[in-house]
This record gives structure tokens, sequence and C-alpha cells, in this order.
């Protein structure tokens, strides 16, 4: 069973992955934002971090990059809900700067599971 | 000079002529002459010969028959000749005469003596057989009994035919007519049978009968003879043996005699058989045979008529050419020829003599004549120093009248003043010693006493040895000259300044230079003391102002003091030496100065200065005054010039500015009609410049433009304001632009419209610059807006429906709870699509651009199409492979595909229909205007997209592309799929177009540009789509 950090500005999709990992048997801490994140992967050690892409104060790429410096083994699971934006490809990005598997919102109950599996399985 | 009295030439070459004909004819005679007598003489001497040669062969025939004679009396001495005497005077007779080849003896025997005779031979062993004769068959037989026989009893040489002894020649067979003949006449008589043996080879013989009598003596009656006949003497003669025989004597006497034809006939023979001599030749007539030199001689043979023909063949030498007569002719030409030349040399040099006495004396007239006609003064000295000739203008000069005769010696001529006479003797010596002419100048005064100038020539006549005898001298008077030449050269000088002024005139480019230069002309050339140059200023109302200073000008004729624009004429005046005020002017004597007027305005004066008086006379004023007309035009043309310069400068400026304005510029008159278009109309409009002028400028109105636009343009410019303002217009080609126009009336001096000139832009670009610019605000507004909305949809799109599955995981199966949050899950499936279709729109940014492979990439699609079409549709799909390379991004262009072929099924809904999908290699003609831009001509991969659906009403199908427009029933499209595939293909740099007739179907055609080898594949393709995204 993993320590799974959840960071996102949506507190309903927040809701919604605790309700999913936690059925699954994982332990779950979740961030409002990027900041509250960061601080919190400081302050423990997680198994995965699960984080958004497009959030107020800290977006999920500078996120990725800040915790990639501290770490660099720890899983980064990437979701977004725009996927590929006009310009920008958040989850292209993320995975460029060490997200280590991406998923599109909305996803089901299976491919988040499907996603942190493989996650862990990297890291193990 | 030569002087030749006329016809000497032809006199001299008349008397040799003669001679010469004359010479000719004689020496032609007597080579004539020559000739006939040699010809004569030879043919005399050869036919002496020929006779010669004759006598000859008779005298040997004669000589052969004489010994037949001789044979005879032998025979005729004795009764009984025994056969060795008979033998032995035959060979005796044989030896002495060659010609001779057989003799014999024929005794006349009595029928009643035959026993005894033929035993007697028989005895004597002559022959056995007795007396034989030939029968007809020419056999020997024992002859027949008659009253007497004639048998051939000897013959020598003996061996030669035994066969024929006692053969009787008087038997019927031999017939010989010759015997009883020979018998009665008692003379010798050839016979034309051969009776004696022959020697086989030859055949040249003739037989000659002989009648011997008895007692030796010849009886004298025919009685007699008969009864004492005793027998004959038989010979046979070898004709060619004989002739040979008597001319072989002659070889040495005459080396011709090889060269001599000898023939001998018989003239008794038939014609045929005639010839005997020598055998073997054709018989002829005996007068045919040789040539006018042959000589005959006839003669008796035994009683037969002999024809002896002799004459030289052409080899004979005698006979050849001789040299002689040539040898005469030649001689007597040469000797004409010499004769000929001596006489007409001797002629030509009496004629020449003649020729030259009279030359000298005609030459003498001419010399006199010459001389005394001459205008200059001509003597001749002697060695005495004594004049001996002086001509008519020398008299005249010293005064010698016509009172002296021609005779009368001549008086000293020399000069009177002592220094002339030593310059004279002086000049005499000179020419002694050089031996040659020399002229020298002379000013002495004439016996008068007035001044003049000579040219005087000295010149030495020398003898044969070369020494001097005489010293001819010319004079010329050239006092006139002189004067002329001083006047030529001050008028010389005087137009030199004034063509050197002009030059200046013409050649300056500035007018201070010009003044400066005309004022250095004016003393260098012109040899004046000094110019100075005054300019007025202020256009003539104030003070003058010195330009130019050039030599000697004294201060006190400063011309800035002159009261210039008092009257315009030329003031001379005399600068006297107190005057001058300053060292640098001393010397000047005299001064005038000039007004420089041009169209009746002085602009400056011109004054000149002089060393000497009297030198502004009325020429050299007037040429100075014209010098300072020219001078004052010449500063009135550069001053226009420089004005002139400056404003076509301006012109130019103008002119260049209007010719390169990115505007179009229209001039027309003042009824509109255009008069001029510069070339930016030219490039714009499409029409020449020769189209355009002449025509309105109605000419561009495409339709599109409002009538009332017209009406105020006219009103406005009519009214004389300008009239701004946007017109539509249309291009030569039909393409339509917009204009932006300021138009705007020309007027002139009277405030009169003369032109109207229209100024105006080309701003379709602009126009559709900034269209653009809106539409891809909009867009990328709405792309914004749409990933904005997109993205909090998925954020709410998670809870609810992950929520859902995992609350419907719980729910009991079949229980209404769960069917109801079934029909949640499904609503949330519809909006996650229609999420998706928004993000998709905001998605059109460029990805990977690749440049390969199109024709796979939409061949793929297309393979992916027809697992998810409804089986109601036929898909034609046909890609050209190779076409070539197109830089497209291949997300994007399978979007496209998908989308497009989506809407066609959408079109067709569940009816039956064909969908066609096409790629092909395209190429555009002219330039393809689209909804909102336009693409050139050129290579395209075209892609086809077609269906059989219903169709899209016209009013719809200009819309299609805009966002949020659609054709299908609420919740069926988004309004984005068409403009997003418009996006796209325009960024690709392409264009898309489409046709749609209802009920029938609709075709998208999309142009992507080909790219040719080595361009950059991604740049065409992705410029466009940098301004749309920006």
């Amino acid at each position: 069973m993993a320590h799974i950090l959840v960071i996102d500005d949506e507190e309903l999709s927040l809701f919604t992955m605790r309700e999913i990992l936690e059925e699954a048997g994982h332990t779950v801490v979740t961030a409002g934002d990027g900041m509250a994140g960061l601080a919190l992967q400081g302050a423990q050690a997680f198994d995965l971090v699960i984080t958004d892409m497009v959030m107020p104060h800290k977006e999920g790429v500078q996120l990725i990059v800040e915790i990639r410096e501290r770490d660099s083994r720890i899983p980064i699971l990437a979701i977004s809900g725009s996927g590929r934006s006009r310009n920008t490809d958040f989850l292209e990005l993320a995975r460029q700067h060490g997200a280590n598997a991406v998923l599109t919102k909305p996803f089901s109950e299976e491919d988040l599971l499907n996603a942190l599996a493989v996650c862990l399985e990297t890291d193990g | 000079m030569t002087l030749r009295p006329t016809g000497t030439s032809k006199n001299s070459l008349f008397v040799p002529a003669c001679l010469f004909l004359v010479g000719c004819v004689l020496s032609a005679g007597l080579s004539w002459l020559t000739l006939e007598v040699g010809r004569s003489r030879v043919e005399h001497e050869v036919k002496e010969e020929l006779r010669l040669h004759l006598t000859s062969i008779e005298t040997g025939l004669r000589g052969n028959l004489f010994a037949l004679d001789a044979f005879a009396a032998f025979l005729g001495a004795g009764e009984q000749v025994g056969r060795s005497e008979f033998q032995s005077f035959a060979t005796s007779l044989l030896r002495s005469h060659g010609g001779i080849q057989a003799i014999g003896w024929v005794p006349r025997v009595a029928g009643d003596e035959r026993p005894a005779f033929e035993e007697k031979a028989r005895r004597d062993g002559i022959s056995e057989g007795g007396i034989a004769e030939r029968d007809g068959q020419g056999r020997t037989v024992a002859a027949a009994e008659r009253g007497e026989y004639f048998p051939i009893h000897y013959v020598e040489p003996a061996a030669s035919d035994a066969s024929s002894l006692l053969l009787d020649l008087g038997s019927p067979q031999a017939r010989l007519a010759t015997l009883p003949e020979a018998r009665d006449t008692g003379e010798a008589r050839a016979v034309d049978t051969i009776l004696l043996p022959r020697q086989p080879e030859d055949r040249q013989g003739f037989t000659v009968l002989r009648p011997v009598y008895r007692q030796g003596t010849q009886p004298r009656t025919i009685e007699e003879r008969r009864r004492d006949l005793a027998g004959f003497a038989v010979t046979v003669l070898r004709v060619g043996d004989i002739v040979r025989r008597s001319m072989a004597p002659l070889h040495s006497v005459s080396p011709d005699q090889g060269h001599m034809e000898v023939r001998i006939f018989d003239m008794a023979a038939p014609a045929g058989q005639r010839l005997l001599y020598p055998k073997g030749e054709a018989d002829g007539d005996p007068a045919s045979h040789g040539s006018d030199l042959r000589v005959e001689r006839s003669f008796d043979a035994a009683g037969r008529p002999w024809l002896l023909v002799a004459w030289p063949t052409a080899a004979h030498g005698r006979l050849g050419t001789s040299a002689l007569p040539w040898m005469v002719l030649a001689a007597g030409l040469v000797a004409t020829i010499l004769v000929a030349g001596f006489v007409r040399m001797k002629v030509r040099r009496a004629a020449e003599r003649v020729a030259a006495e009279q030359a000298l004396r005609q030459g003498e007239r001419l010399l006199r004549s010459i001389l005394d006609n001459s205008p200059n003064e001509i003597t001749l000295k002697n060695a005495d120093g004594r004049y001996v000739i002086a001509n008519a203008a020398a008299l005249k000069h010293w005064g010698i009248g016509k009172e002296r005769r021609s005779g009368d010696p001549l008086p000293d001529l020399s000069p009177t003043a002592p220094e002339h006479r030593r310059a004279a003797a002086e000049h005499e010596w000179e020419v002694i010693e050089s031996q040659s002419p020399i002229a020298k100048e002379r000013e002495w005064p004439d016996p008068a006493g007035k001044p003049q100038t000579h040219i005087v020539t000295k010149f030495p006549i020398l003898d044969d040895g070369g020494k001097v005898v005489w010293i001819g001298s010319i004079s010329t008077d050239i006092t006139a000259l002189k004067q002329v030449e001083r006047e030529l050269r001050d008028r010389n000088r005087a137009y030199r300044t004034l063509s050197r002024c002009n030059e200046i005139l013409v050649r300056s480019e500035d007018e201070e230079a010009l003044i400066a230069d005309v004022c250095r002309t004016i003393v260098e050339t012109g040899g004046y003391a000094g110019a100075e140059v005054g300019i007025a200023e202020n256009g003539g109302r104030g003070a003058l102002r010195s330009v130019a200073r050039c030599g000697r000008v004294p201060d006190a004729a400063n011309i800035l003091q002159i009261p210039w624009d008092g009257p315009a004429c030329p003031i001379v005046a005399a600068v006297t030496a107190q005057a001058t005020g300053n060292e640098e002017a001393g010397g000047v004597k005299s001064m005038a100065t000039f007004p420089m007027f041009t169209g009746g305005r002085a602009v400056g004066v011109l004054a000149v200065c002089s060393d000497m008086h009297g030198t502004f006379g009325r020429e050299a004023v007037a040429l100075l005054e014209e010098l300072a007309g020219d001078m004052a035009f010449g500063i009135a043309a550069l001053r226009a010039k420089a004005q002139h310069e400056k404003a076509a400068v301006e012109m130019r400026k103008l002119a260049r500015a209007v010719e390169q304005s990115p505007a179009m510029i229209i001039m027309t008159d003042a009824q509109g009609t255009i008069e001029y278009v510069n070339p930016k109309f030219v490039e714009v409009s499409g029409y020449s410049a020769a189209e355009a002028v002449g025509a309105k400028p109605s000419l561009l109105q495409s339709g599109e433009t409002e009538r009332g636009d017209y009406e105020s343009l006219w009103a406005a410019i009519k009214d004389g304001r300008v009239w701004r303002g946007l017109f539509h217009n249309k291009r030569k080609d039909g393409s339509l632009f917009w204009g932006e126009s300021a138009i705007s009336p020309v007027f002139d001096g009277d405030g009169g419209i003369t032109h109207f000139i229209g100024i105006q832009e080309d701003v379709t670009e602009r126009l559709e610059q900034e269209r653009r610019l809106r539409h891809a605000d909009k867009m990328d507004s709405l792309g914004n807006l749409a990933g904005g909305i997109a993205h909090d949809f998925n954020n709410m799109l998670l809870p609810i429906g992950t929520l859902t599955a995992m609350v419907l995981k719980d729910m009991e199966p079949g229980s209404k709870g769960q069917r109801r949050l079934e029909r949640v899950l499904e609503a949330t499936e519809r909006a996650q699509s229609l999420a998706q279709r928004i993000l998709a729109f905001g998605r059109t940014d460029s990805g990977e651009v690749q440049t390969h492979g199109i024709s796979e990439s939409i061949l793929e699609t297309a393979n992916l199409l027809k697992s998810t079409l409804p089986k109601t549709i036929a898909l034609d799909v046909r890609i050209e492979a190779d076409l070539g390379d197109v830089a497209y991004d291949r997300t994007q262009i399978e979007t496209v595909v998908l989308n497009l072929a989506k809407n066609a099924a959408d079109a067709m809904g569940r009816r039956p229909g064909d969908l066609r999908i096409a790629l092909e290699r395209f190429h555009l003609a002219v330039p393809l205007t689209g909804l909102t831009s336009t693409i050139a001509a050129g290579s395209y991969a075209r892609l086809t997209i077609g269906d059989t659906g219903k169709g899209i009403e016209p009013d719809k199908l200009a819309r299609i592309f805009e966002p949020y427009f659609t054709t299908k029933a609420k919740g069926e499209g988004t309004g984005l799929g068409l403009a997003m595939v418009r996006t796209i293909i325009l960024k690709h740099g392409g264009e898309i177009a489409v046709e749609s007739e209802v009920g029938v179907g609709t075709t998208f055609r999309i142009y992507l540009p080909l790219h040719e080898a080595g361009r950059s594949a991604s740049a065409e393709g992705t410029s466009a789509a940098s301004e749309a995204a920006d």
C-alpha cells in the first residue's frame, strides 16, 4: 500500500481521487495548490505524487521541476483537464520535466489505478 | 621643256620601214630562186644517175645475149662439136656471165636420122631413152614419128636435170612458135616458156633460142635457112642476176644506189604477167611506177619489147630538203634588219638634232617672254660683275626706258648707297661660296627714295666644271604684302580674341570664372595692356562690383567710378601719365569702357587698357563692343541656365516621385479623359499606359461601388474640392481590388480647372490583412475560450463520471437507481466528447511537420474510416503515389480528413451514398481566391473529399467555415469542425474550396502546396500558420 500525495486546486477532483485511492487501500494526503503540495512533499515521505497541471500559485510543471530537484526518484503522475491546450501541451511538458506518467481528465477509476500501478512499478 | 617639231618621229620611221619591206621581199625572192635551181639541178642529176643505171642494166643484158651469139658461133664452127668441147666452152661462158643460168645445144635431127642419133646418144651416155616428148598428162614418152626433131642434147650445167635431155622441143606439146620464127629470121628469139631445166630457186630466168646453121654462116634466104638449120643454141638468163651484177659497180660511184627502184617489164607478155624484175611484186601498169623523176628505156630482148623503168625512192639523199634556201632567207632578213636599224638610227638622230634646235629656240623665246612678263626684277651678272641680262621689270625699276636698244650693254644695276652695295656684295659672295640659291629680305629705298621691302633671291649658274660663271638675282617687291600681313595679324589677333572669348562663353559653367577667363584672354591673346569687368549688383540698380582684373589697369580708370547707367555706348579716353596713379599700370596710354548689355538691360562694364595711342580704332571698338555684348549674353545665359537647372531638378524629383509612387496616380483632363498613369497604376490595374491613356477612369469600375459615391465625387472635384473615398475596382483580368482614393482638381492661373489628379492606393491587401487579423483574433479568443471551458468542463466531469461509476458498482443490478445512474454516465460521456471536440478546435497549432508520405497518411486515414463508416456508404479512395513533397502535420491533416469524412457521412445520413477521397497532383493555372485569401498559381497536392449527401444551400455555403456555424441539428455539431479544418489548411499555406448542390452532394477541394526538391520543407507550410497564431 502506498502513501500518496495528491495536489489539485479542484476540491471535487481531490475528493474523487481520494475516494478511488483510499478504496484501493492507499493512504492519501491532499493539497489545494502547488505551494502547499511542495511543502507537504518536503515534510513527509510519499511513495507517489499525483499533481494537476493547471493550478493557481504554482503551475504543475513548476511543481514537478522543484520536486525533481529535491528527489529524483519519487514517482510523479501528472493529470490535466486540458490535455493539450491551444499552445501548450501540459502533459507533454510534465513528461519532459520528470513525470513518470500522465493522465487526462476525466478518467475512470480503472484509468487512475492502472496509471498508479505503472508509476509504482517503475519505482519498484 | 622639250619641243619637238611634229612628224619627226614619223619620218624617222618611214625610210627604215620601206627598206625593211624591200629587204624582206628580196630575201624571200632569192630564197625561192635558190630553192628552184637546187631542185632542178637535183632532178637532172638524179635522172642522169637513173639513166646510168638503166644503161648499165642494158649493157649487162646485152652482154649475156652476146654470150649466146658467141655460143652459137662456137657451135656453128664445127659440124660435130664434142661433148667435152661443149662442156669447156659452156663452162667458160657460165663463169664469165653471171646472168646465165643454163646453156644448151638443141640439134636438128631429121626423121631418118633419128635411130642413128639415138644410138649415138646412147653411146655417148647422154640418154638411154631416145628422143622423148611429153604427153597430155606431162609424162615423158618416146617422141612420135615426125619429119624432124629438136631434142635437147647438151646442157650445162649438166647435172641440173637429166630427165629433160633428148626432150623434143619441136613436139606439138611444146608448141614453140618461136622455133620456126628464129629459124626463119636467123636471130635470137626469146621464149615465154622455160625450155631448159631451171634451178628451182631462181624464177627470174627467160629462155633465148639462137639458130645455128651449117657451115657456120647465116644463109641469106629463108629457104636456105630452113635447109641449113643445124639446131639451136639455148640459154636461160636470170634477169635479177643480170640487173644486180650490172648495178654493183655503180655502188661505189653513187651512194644513193640503194635508194633507186628498178622495174623491168616484158611488154609482149599478157597483162598481169609483164613484170620480170623484181619477181614477187604485183604486176601493174608500168606507167604507174615511180614518181615524176622516173626514167624509161625500151629494150629489144631477143625480139621481145622490154621496158626498163627506174626512179629514186623517197629516201634518196639528193631529194632531201636543202637548207640553203632557208639560210639565204635568214641571211637576207638579218641583213635587212641590220640595214633598216642602222638607217632608222641615223634618221632619228638627225630628227632629234633638228627638234633640239627648235626646242632651244622656242625655249629661248619662252624664257625671254617669261622674264619680260615677270613682275619680279630679274638680272644676271657675269663673272666680271657686269650685268648681262635684265628683264623689263628690272629696267623699269632702274628707270631705263625703251629708248635703249636690245643690243646695248647694260648699265650697273647695283644699289647706290654704300651699305646696300656692301650687303649686296656679301650676298653674292655667300651664293658663290655655297653654290646654292640664297634668299634675303631687304628694306631698301627705291631710286626715288621711297622705302620698300624686297625679297632678293640670288642664285649661282655653274659651268660644266662646277665653277660659278654667272649670278642671277630675282627681286620681289613685297612692300604692299608686308603691310597687308601686319594688318591681317592685328585683325587675326582681334578675331582670335573674340573667338576664344566665345569659346569661353560657350564652355563656362560659372559666371565669375567666365569673366576672369575673358579678361585674361583680352590681355593674353588680344595683346591689350589690361582688362577689368565690373558687375552691377542688385539686378542693375546698385553699384558695380569688380569681378575680375587682368594685366595693368590704372586706378584712375577705376571702372567702379564709371557712371555706367549713363549713356549706353563705349567711352574711349586717353590716360595721362599723371592719372595712371599706380606704377603697375605704367605705360597705359589709352582705355575704353564698354557697357555690357543684354535684353536691354546692362549687367556690367568691361574696361580695356592699351599701351598705345590710337589702339581703339573703329574696328577695335566695334569688336570689343561685340565682346562686351557677348559676355553680357553669356552671363545672362548662365544665370538663366542655373535657374532652369534648379527648376529641372525639382521637376525631375517630382516626376520621379510620381513615377515611383507606391500609389497609383491618374491624371485626366477637365473632361475626365486619362492623360497619364504612373507605373504603379499599370502594375495594379493590369492596363498598359497606352490602354489607359485616352480612356475614362470608369475603366476600373466594377459595379461594386455605389452610384452615389461617384456622384459625390464629381460634385466635390468640380467644385474644386478634394474627394476622398474607397472604390471597389476591377482589374483588366477581372479581379477586384480596393482602392483608397484622393481626387483633386488642378487649376490654371485663372482658377479654371485644367486637370484632375487621382491618387489611389491598392488597399486590398491591407483590408484583407485587417480582416484576417480580425478573424485570427476571433479564432484565437475562441480557441482560448474553448480551451478554458473544456478544462473546467473536464474537471467537472471527473467527479461526475468517476463517482457515478463508483456508485453504480455498488448499486443493485436492475434497480431504478442503477438505470438512472447509467443515464448520468451516458450524459457524462457525451459531455466528455463535446469537451474533446472543443479542445481539438483549440489544438490547431502546428505539431510536427513532415514532408514525405502524405499519400500514405491519407490512405491510412481512409482505411481507418472504412471501419467506422456506416455500411450504406461506399468509400472510393484514389490516392496518387509519389506526388511530391508536401509540408504537413500528419495529425492535423488526419483531423481534416476525419472531420470532412464525418460531415460527409452525416450529410448522407442513413441513405446509401458514395464518399470519394482523392489525392492527386494538380497544376493551378491561375491564382485561386478563397474566402479570405488567394493562393498563387503553381503545383499543388489536391485532396478531394466529396459526398452524395443532401448538399448545402447556397446562402449557407458562404458561411460554413465560420466558427459556431452549423447546418446540423442542435447537439449534433459544435460548429467548430469546418472552421478548424480551414484554419489547419490555411496554416499549411493551402486553401480549401467547396462546391455543393442541394440534393446532389458536396465536394471539398483542398490545395496543399507541393514543394520542389531542395526547398525548406516547413517554411511555406508554417509561415501562414505563425501569422494566424499570433
